[in-house]
């Protein structure tokens, strides 16, 4: 199974692109989708389900056009939309019921999964509880139960741990991870480590375009060299913020240690370290998050 | 303090106001106005006074001066303002509580009196804005049909006079039912037609039956829109021209009698009564008014969408197995993606409408209050008894489903489901079986009233049985959908609702309750209407996906 964008853009106003001429194919295994605020993740994955209509392009499921034959992958089809509702009045189980009707399942495979699927997001015990009563976390699970029920083989989820707590965030990589196997899934997040842990692939986009899409360890290994650590006096941290990319800062007795993205040695004592996922996203992204 | 609080207030409304008019709704609603007020300018609707001599039916009207313009223009707005006005601005604290802003602005130091007077405010925002539309509009319309002078200060002046007062209390209102659980949705929408289309109706038997000019003051206080006062100053005018006129001395609206003769006279403006003023003014004070009542009942902590009391049938459900101590919950020891495997699927094939159907249904009867299943249980008793009144039965059972039909279409909308819905295999599924789910419900509503009509009268009854039910949810359905609100159905339905099964008006009633709508052209006619409007549905829905 493959997924193949090709050329596709998304034009909301005159001079106005949510993402534009997009080239990405994406196989099976789990496939990060990395950006500042305002790249286009949304409206990428927005295009993917079919609930928006590329301006320019062409996506291909499986070789067949779903602008054309939306079908093809509605029928196959997970999705957690970032800024997803439920129905206030309806509990937990009887929504999956709900959705499970939409994406086409019969009654005792939706049974089946639905029992499942409530035990894996710890939902068993609430689950004839009406959804107006659940907390933010866990409407967030059942936000990943329903992008599950049908066992989709292209499962999109936009920012799928927001709202949890660590523990439930991790348990959920390791959800992901474990049903990624034989299907494309597309994790769109801004935590990086949940990348890290989880994805094959990471596509970067920034300003509505692609950047890379590579295997993690590529996109490290391109900024090895260029982070640094070191450490820094207090009052001079304003001015290395503005000079380099500030990856983290932790406070010490005698000043402020601090690991920056540069690429040259930003102090005489910096020592050079080996970069993570989150150095290699800040050398890629640089200042375009906070333009 | 106070003070602070008229700041915040303003604060309030100036960002409440810039949320509204960058709407394109709000576009729609003045096109609305502008093309009610074109058909008034242009003649096609006529403020009237009318009296049958010897048989026959005159009409007067005055000449379209600046000031005769803005008389009729001002009182036109305050009609629109009192049937429209509560619809178009009742959905300020409601967009608040969707999106979520209302939690923020709890945990600010914003009092309720400055919340609530800064949504009154900007709900007088619009106000105006749909008067200075349709001013403006009677600006133009004089400027090219009118007689005499152009006078912008007598047709705004008199637009915004009788207008504007009228929009405080309506605002004032608003505001108070959005603050109250209860009549922030359906049931206020009901209260507030009834109200305002009794308070019309009482005013004008008044006014038919005595005359502006002999009925009291305390009566002409209560003058709404404007009628009282609109007589008072043209009577003499037209009894210039009419001296044996013996009609009403207050004009009503009308399009004018077929074949009727239309007299003109001349009116070019005149004093305000002194008691208007005083009404008026007692209009901006009872829209304050209600402002400062709706602090006590409006909850800026606890929104009704939030609340966490349980539907009636739904503890119910839960007080049965555990009174006969049955399932009793455990708290689970399970954690999130541990130890459970996913059964495979192979098959997403499955039409699944059935399913979807029931679903359907599902989210359709779920979450009343639990009057609303009484009532329904004793709707249907009562018309299967046959013990009651079939018209009676009919008009009831006409309205009590309005709170479910006001939901559909616009339920996905408010909860953010149609990402949901758009990206599944059965988009259009899930439309028909909304509607599927719809018919049934006004089949059981309006078969237990309308039975003795089809045993009556056999296929011509069942065609007034099917032309409400192809109508109903069609209509309600479509509406929902395109405007994704639920007023606009229900605005539309309850004023059908009002004329049709309710007065009588044998050509609006949909629901049979006037008994003489079988073997007329009128069921299919409804039924039409039904069929196109899901059929616009269908079509919405196909922009959708």
């Amino acid at each position: 199974m493959v997924l193949r964008l090709d050329s596709v853009g998304k034009r909301y106003s005159e001079d106005v692109w949510g993402v534009e001429d997009i080239d990405l194919e994406l196989e099976a295994g789990i496939h990060g989708l990395l950006g500042p605020n305002g790249a286009g993740k949304s409206t990428l994955m927005r295009i993917l389900t079919t609930v928006s209509k590329p301006t320019t392009g062409t996506v291909y499921w499986n070789g067949t056009d779903i602008t054309e034959s939306p079908t093809v992958v509605r029928n196959v089809l997970g999705y957690l939309p970032q800024d997803f509702g439920v129905y206030p009045d309806l509990t937990a189980r009887e929504f999956l019921e709900y959705i499970a009707a939409l994406r086409g399942l019969n009654r005792e495979t939706a049974t089946a999964r639905i029992d499942e699927l409530l035990a894996l997001t710890d939902l068993q015990h609430v689950q004839d509880r009406a959804l107006r009563t659940f907390s933010g976390g866990m409407r967030q699970r059942v936000g990943i139960a329903q992008a599950l029920v049908n066992d989709p083989e292209l499962l999109v989820v936009d920012e799928p741990t927001v709202g949890l707590d660590p523990e439930t965030r991790v348990r959920v990589r390791n959800l992901l991870s474990s049903v990624a196997k034989d299907r494309v899934v597309l994790l769109s997040t801004h935590i990086v480590p949940d990348i890290e842990a989880t994805s094959n692939n990471v596509a970067l986009l920034a300003d509505g375009e692609l950047l890379t899409h590579t295997d993690p360890e590529s996109l490290v290994e391109a900024t090895a060299g260029n982070v640094y650590e070191y450490l820094a006096q207090r009052e001079h941290l304003d001015e290395i913020r503005r000079q380099y990319q500030v990856s983290s800062t932790v406070q010490q007795a005698n000043g402020v240690r601090v690991r920056v993205v540069a690429t040259e040695r930003p102090a005489p004592d910096a020592e050079s370290v080996t970069p993570t996922l989150e150095d290699a996203y800040l050398d890629h992204i640089g200042h375009r998050g906070f333009e | 303090m106070v003070r602070r609080g008229l700041s915040l207030a303003v604060h309030v409304a100036s960002a409440d106001f810039r949320q509204r008019v960058r709407s394109r709704r709000l576009l729609v609603v003045l096109a609305a106005v502008a093309y009610f007020g074109y058909q008034f300018n242009v003649g096609a609707l006529e403020l009237l006074y009318m009296e049958t001599v010897n048989g026959e039916t005159l009409n007067y009207r005055g000449e379209p001066t600046s000031a005769y313009v803005g008389l009729t223009t001002g009182v036109t707005g305050a009609t629109i303002l009192l049937f429209v006005g509560y619809y178009v601005l009742t959905g300020s604290l409601e967009r608040d509580r969707s999106t979520g802003v209302d939690q923020l602005v709890a945990s600010t130091p914003v009092e309720n009196w400055s919340y609530l007077l800064g949504k009154w405010l900007s709900h007088l925002g619009i106000v105006s804005v749909i008067l200075v539309t349709l001013g403006s509009g009677a600006l133009i319309d004089h400027l090219v049909h009118g007689v005499g002078t152009t006078n912008p200060l007598w047709i705004f002046g008199a637009v915004f006079f009788v207008g504007f007062p009228l929009g405080c209390f309506v605002a004032g209102v608003t505001v108070l039912f959005q603050s109250i659980d209860r009549l922030a949705g359906t049931l206020g929408n009901v209260v507030y037609v009834f109200g305002a289309m009794t308070l019309l109706s009482v005013f004008l038997a008044i006014a038919h039956d005595r005359g502006a000019e002999t009925t009291t003051l305390w009566i002409r206080l209560g003058d709404t829109v404007g009628l009282f006062a609109a007589g008072e100053m043209t009577f003499d005018a037209l009894l210039a021209v009419a001296p044996e006129y013996s009609g009403p001395a207050v004009a009503n609206y009308g399009t004018g009698a077929d074949g009727a003769e239309t007299v003109t006279y001349y009116w070019g403006g005149g004093v305000w009564p002194g008691w208007f003023y005083v009404n008026r003014l007692g209009l901006v004070l009872l829209g304050v008014g209600l402002v400062v009542v709706a602090t006590v009942p409006y909850d800026r902590v606890s929104s009704g969408r939030n609340t966490t009391q349980t539907p009636v049938l739904g503890r119910f459900g839960r007080f049965l197995p555990s009174f006969f101590g049955g399932r009793t919950t455990v708290e689970p020891d399970s954690h999130v993606g541990q130890n459970t495997s996913l059964t495979p699927v192979t098959d997403r094939t499955s039409d699944g409408f059935g399913e979807l159907f029931v679903q359907e249904l599902r989210l359709l009867l779920r979450g009343h209050p639990w009057w609303w299943y009484v009532g329904g249980a004793a709707i249907a008793v009562v018309g299967l008894s046959g013990s009651a009144s079939p018209r009676a039965v009919a008009s009831i059972a006409a309205i009590w489903p309005l709170f479910l039909w006001s939901t559909m279409g616009y339920r996905a909308t408010t909860h953010r489901i149609t990402p949901f819905i758009v990206s599944s295999k059965q988009p259009y599924g899930q439309l028909l079986a909304e509607w599927a789910a719809g018919v049934l419900v006004t089949t059981i509503f309006f078969g237990v009233a309308l039975w003795p009509t089809v045993a009556e009268t056999g296929f011509n009854g069942f065609l007034v049985l099917a032309g409400g039910v192809l109508f109903v949810p069609a209509f309600a359905q479509l509406s929902g959908l395109v405007s994704r609100t639920r007023r606009l159905f229900e605005l539309g339905y309850l004023v059908v609702w009002y004329v049709g099964p309710l007065n009588g008006v044998a050509v609006l009633d949909f629901a049979g309750a006037t008994g003489e709508t079988a073997g007329t052209v009128t069921p299919l006619l409804f039924g039409t209407v039904g069929v196109v409007a899901l059929l616009g549905a269908v079509a919405y829905r196909s922009l959708q996906v």
